[in-house]
């Protein structure tokens, strides 16, 4: 098989149209590799046969992958047992766990949010957002592993990205008139102050999240800023590019 | 299984190791399945949290360990623990998961009928007279004991690929508070023993060690860098405790490294400084070419910030006794005074105190001190010996002005003590190496040096060391022409000062003798670094600065003298093979380790600015991606005797 130099095999893969599980892999944040569903068998010149996670395995010259063996798949079944040993069954579970066809999971666990820890809240929060915020809970060592993301509400921003990445709604956003609650394992952990938009007075988005957009803008983009929600703003600038300025102002 | 003779932890016999790669077990009354559910609980205990099949199946498979243990076991639980302990070590994303269940596998196959039985209810806990057991479990990793201080390697690589700067940092600060300086100058035996260097190039550990220290430092006051938006812990001031006066002499890389250890547990600490200089050796003996100045001050800032007082020009034996101190109501004293004089070559026409014959030590620190009329001046320097003082000699005489610079050593280049790097660096610089040469005779005229007579060698059989004995070719005599002639072969500590210390024992070879706590002959002073040593590398003396700190720590609470419990840790680990250079690692190769830039040879000979750039933010964190974590969970059991249970080790 051919392929340009530098994707991953998972990447080759889903464009040849062979299925590979994931849970932690998104094309905009790239490859992370905690969930390990995506495991093939890999060997090839100088490597001794082994299984890698093919989301951040580079393509070479004369690798050979089997992205399905009943070793993979008794693998693969395993660690969807311990998630669903772990976790409510929530939609990205309950349709893997049928295309594999486990009706129960053979181990058993105390856990009981629906948080499958795929880590895209936390990546996000520190790559994209550059809040850092999030992470792992108690990822130190020594410390007893508490399966759970932590939050730090000093560091968050009620910029809600994480509520829109996750897939099983572990983190909540929630606007209620002028308060954003940020909600996570149904536990509300930071409150904020929602802004008025200057044009139609609705509460749109908080007063960090804009710092932090400023922090990142030159003089001239800081000056140009105008406190407006979505729908006003949209509808300033196509006035603006049509040369019909606001009609209120 | 109990043939071979019982590990020892400290004074202890071991009833049972258990670890990455097996099991050892010397008392055969142990329940084996008790010591696996420790041993997954403690894996999971030090699981990262991150992957699926470690951080829920390490936890799923101790809870099978305590039902089988309980007697409640069934047929089917044996086969999870196997479909497990082989997923778990299959597809784990690190070296926690993959490396620790394999153990499992091995009692699954080998020990069947004592998991068969202990399905029954048959287990061997209700042996008569079977002692009770503490278990001890420890997470180290090859890097991490090849490190004389045992830092978290794997742990601050983590938070660098994480974008998290100053957690980074704040590992690395636990136990080392000059990253900068390490950062740039150590000798990395971690790097040495890193399994990345097995499947293509070990990780640049030092190099990101510098980086987070540089990096926090240049952009700590930024509250919108994401890479250290967290603001820094606010550091405890404990300065108005009552905590006892400590007294330590010489403010090098021990001395430092115990006052910020002494200093964060709440005691008043002075250092006496003899020069003018903080930073020891660091400071005077490395040139600013390899680590700059300012990163010194910057760092020695930094402990002076916690409380530490640095008393400069006054230096043990001419201006203070250990007795003035005990005197002035110090506690406890420890004397990190170095190693400053130089050893002689031992040579004719050495001492008959020629313009342009100087000590490799004398020269640095006269440049170093900005004492350049002391450095003798000329076109063409010759530095004998082949170590990483004798390499910053014959660097730096470009940086003063020489036209040529000469090294002379008696073995050939593969024997060279100088760190590859250096000695590589200086070659590009262009210094002319004359390998299988001794000195022979300083030859002088009108007063000056005029040359140095040399003979060629040839390698012979090999000595104690390992490595093959020059032997001298007869009537080989020549002679290179030398303006200034620089001895670098080694230093020793400075007999008028040591043997002038009542109650202090000092060897013969003018080292000061110490106890396993680092302490002397005499009560309440303690002695580390190179003074204890001899010539030994930066992170050593860093690594006896912090023990020192702890041992004088517990003297002074408890005045107890027992080993220290994390001494006692890396002595039984160094019993463990933990780095095997001949393993063979099933990952794909070919992601090297990303060169650090650095200035041009051509430009950077004539002036002290800094060789080595360093990385960037996004080489750093690709560097660290490179990482495997490595760790190795290891636990230990002992048979706790009667009724010293408290001091089973578990602590």
């Amino acid at each position: 098989m051919q392929a340009a130099a530098g994707m991953t095999v998972l990447e080759v893969a889903r464009q040849e149209g062979l299925d590979i599980p994931t849970l932690c892999y998104l094309k905009a944040l790239g490859p992370y590799g905690v969930c390990r569903l995506c495991i093939v068998e890999a060997a090839g010149p100088g490597l001794i046969p082994t299984i890698l996670p093919s989301c951040n395995l580079t393509i070479s010259e004369g690798l050979i992958i089997i992205t399905d063996s009943p070793v993979i798949q008794s693998m693969r079944r395993t660690i969807l047992e311990l998630l669903l040993a772990s976790t409510p069954l929530t939609d990205p579970l309950k349709v893997m766990a049928g295309n594999f066809g486990i009706k129960t999971s053979r181990f058993t666990s105390a856990k009981s949010d629906p948080c499958i820890l795929c880590g895209l809240c936390v990546r996000v929060c520190r790559y994209k957002i550059g809040a850092s915020a999030l992470s792992f809970a108690s990822a130190g060592n020594g410390q007893v592993i508490a399966e759970r993301i932590g939050m730090d509400p000093e560091l968050c921003i009620g910029c809600g990205t994480c509520a829109n990445i996750c897939p099983v709604q572990a983190i909540q956003l929630e606007d209620l008139e002028a308060e954003r609650r940020l909600i996570l394992y149904g536990t509300v952990v930071r409150r904020f102050d929602l802004l008025k938009c200057d044009g139609c007075g609705a509460p749109y988005t908080t007063r960090e999240f804009i710092d932090s957009i400023i922090s990142r803008l030159d003089h001239e983009q800081k000056c140009s800023l105008k406190n407006l929600c979505c729908e006003c703003a949209r509808q300033y600038y196509a006035e603006a590019l049509t040369g019909q300025f606001p009609s209120d102002g | 299984m109990a043939s071979a003779p019982p590990l020892r932890y400290g004074d202890r016999e071991v009833a049972a190791v258990i670890g990455w790669g097996g099991i050892q077990v010397f008392d055969t009354r142990l329940d084996i399945i008790k010591l696996c559910y420790e041993y997954a609980q403690a894996v999971q205990n030090n699981s990262c949290g991150q992957c699926i099949p470690c951080r829920t199946g390490m936890r799923v498979l101790a809870g099978l360990f305590a039902k089988i243990s309980a007697g409640r076991g069934e047929k089917k639980d044996l086969e999870h623990m196997e479909e497990l302990s082989k997923t778990i070590s299959k597809s784990s994303m690190c070296e926690i998961g993959q490396s620790s269940p394999r153990v499992f596998l091995y009692l699954l196959e080998n020990f069947r009928d004592t998991f068969i039985a202990a399905l029954k209810g048959e287990t061997g806990v209700e042996n008569v007279g079977s002692p009770r057991y503490s278990f001890h479990s420890m997470l180290t990793a090859p890097c991490m004991q090849a490190c004389p201080i045992h830092l978290d390697i794997p742990k601050y690589i983590e938070e660098i690929k994480a974008g998290r700067f100053r957690e980074s940092l704040e590992v690395i600060k636990s136990r080392l508070p000059i990253a900068g300086i390490v950062g740039r100058v150590c000798v990395r035996p971690c790097e040495f023993n890193c399994r990345r260097g097995l499947v293509d190039e070990p990780i640049q550990i030092r190099h990101l060690k510098r980086f987070v220290a540089d990096y926090v430092r240049d952009h700590a006051q930024d509250s919108s860098d994401k890479y250290v938006r967290k603001p820094a812990a606010a550091v405890i001031s404990k300065q108005h405790t009552t905590q006892p006066k400590v007294a330590i002499i010489g403010a090098g890389p021990s001395g430092l490294t115990c006052a910020s250890f002494l200093a964060k547990a709440g005691y008043n600490v002075t250092i006496f400084e003899m020069l003018s200089e903080s930073g020891g050796m660091a400071a005077v003996g490395i040139p600013d070419y390899r680590l700059p100045r300012y990163i010194v001050r910057g760092e020695v800032e930094e402990i002076e910030k916690l409380g530490v007082k640095i008393v400069y020009g006054k230096a043990l034996g001419p201006s203070f006794t250990l007795d003035d101190l005990e005197a002035e109501g110090f506690k406890a004293i420890f004397i990190g005074m170095g190693c400053h004089c130089h050893k002689s070559l031992g040579i004719e026409g050495e001492d008959k105190g020629y313009y342009g014959y100087v000590p490799g030590v004398y020269f640095l620190r006269s440049i170093n001190l900005g004492l350049f009329d002391e450095v003798p001046k000329g076109k063409k320097m010759v530095v004998v010996g082949g170590g990483n003082v004798a390499i910053d000699c014959v660097r730096t005489a470009f940086r003063v002005g020489f036209d040529e610079s000469h090294i002379v050593y008696r073995r050939s280049r593969k024997e060279m003590p100088a760190d590859q790097v250096e000695i590589d660096d200086a070659e590009s610089e262009g210094v002319s190496f004359h390998f299988l040469t001794a000195p022979n005779r300083v030859i002088g005229e009108n007063n000056r040096v005029k040359g140095l007579e040399c003979l060629r060698m040839q390698l012979g059989e090999p000595d104690s060391s390992g490595r093959r004995r020059p032997v001298v070719v007869p009537g080989s005599e020549f002679v290179i022409e030398a303006d200034v002639i620089v001895a670098a072969i080694g230093q020793e500590g400075d007999f008028n000062c040591m043997c002038n210390l009542p109650g202090v024992e000092v060897s013969k070879k003018g080292a000061i003798l110490v106890d396993e706590n680092l302490m002397t002959s005499r009560k309440g002073v303690f002695a580390g670094g190179d003074c204890v040593t001899g010539p030994d590398v930066l992170i050593r003396a860093c690594a006896h600065g912090r023990r020192i700190g702890m041992a004088i720590d517990r003297y002074l609470v408890d005045g107890s003298l027992a080993p220290l419990g994390e001494v006692t840790d890396s002595k039984f680990l160094e019993q463990l093979k933990l780095y095997d250079a001949s393993e063979a690692i099933a990952l794909p190769a070919g992601t090297g380790r990303i060169p650090v830039r650095h200035e041009l040879p051509a430009e950077r000979k004539k002036d002290f600015r800094e060789v080595d750039k360093g990385f960037t933010t996004d080489e750093a964190v690709a560097e660290a991606s490179r990482c495997l974590r490595c760790y190795r969970v290891v636990m230990y059991a002992c048979a706790c005797h009667g009724t010293d249970e408290i001091s089973c080790g578990k602590s």
